[in-house]
């Protein structure tokens, strides 16, 4: 399998080389914004794959809350891949919250507003912080199922973010991908930057379930090896 | 302004990606000497 992660990573990079010279060299100069609307092939891509990312925790925390008893072994994966897809999400939440205001500044003349699309998203970021918060903080044997219900209530805000520019009016702008407000020439750009930023995604992400999986069996070996030393260590008394 | 901003939007969001790779890979080398 190790080849695998080779080519992936081989042919990550070179997806994102070709996408960036889409985006900042064969992609059109955008009319009224100039040069500075090529932030947008990005800026999409990582709130896209913020999507993405949430949803893989949300999938997965509801399959550890289904396993959690029935198949202890299989729900600890889904914990790891609830873990590393909260973590990825957050990573692009971050991406697409520093993006954003470098955008605004020079086409709206803000940096910020607190409109609902910019809001939501803000509020998104914090729930998936305050997610890995409980993790890292909470302790006990109830700490996955607490951060499990976490990522699942903490979806719900998911669609709020998306569908914010059509229920309210907003600053930010309405979409132009599934209204089709966007010219044909940059559609290649588009997703050659959704392709290579998922595919960069998919492989960090395989690498924090990598490490978490690992963790959790040393983890398990050393529970283990405690018990053995404790049941060693007991002087057992025959019964009469 | 505009063509800075472009650059840097640019250059903040690989710092935050590979910033992330670093962080895991500080990680991975953590698990894999409690692991021996």
């Amino acid at each position: 399998m190790k080849w695998f992660r080779w080519i992936w990573l081989a042919g990550t990079l070179a997806l994102l080389g070709e996408a960036f010279y889409q985006a900042m060299y064969l992609a059109p100069t955008e009319a009224t914004m100039g040069n500075i609307q090529r932030i947008f092939y990005y800026h999409f891509a990582s709130a896209m794959l913020t999507f993405f990312f949430f949803f893989v925790s949300f999938a997965a925390s509801i399959a550890y809350l289904a396993l959690r008893n029935r198949d202890p072994l299989r729900a600890m994966s889904a914990d790891a891949l609830a873990l590393a897809g909260a973590e990825m999400g957050v990573v692009f939440c971050t991406a697409v919250l520093i993006q954003g205001p470098l955008w605004a500044r020079p086409v709206w003349g803000i940096w910020w507003t607190w409109d609902a699309r910019l809001t939501s998203t803000l509020v998104m970021w914090l729930i998936y912080c305050s997610y890995l918060l409980v993790r890292r903080f909470a302790a006990g044997p109830q700490m996955q199922t607490l951060a499990a219900v976490v990522a699942i209530f903490g979806y719900a805000d998911v669609p709020i973010v998306y569908y914010s520019t059509q229920w309210w009016r907003t600053q930010h702008p309405s979409p132009v991908i599934a209204t089709g407000g966007l010219d044909h020439s940059m559609w290649p750009a588009v997703w050659w930057n959704l392709a290579a930023w998922l595919a960069w995604g998919l492989m960090v992400m395989a690498f924090r379930y990598t490490i978490e999986r690992r963790r959790q069996l040393r983890e398990q070996d050393e529970a283990l090896r405690a018990l053995e030393t404790t049941l060693e260590a007991t002087p057992w008394k025959e019964e009469e | 302004m505009a063509h800075r901003h472009l650059v840097l939007a640019y250059v903040l969001t690989w710092v935050l990606q590979l910033g992330y790779v670093g962080f895991l890979g500080l990680k991975w080398r953590r698990e894999k000497r409690a692991g021996r």
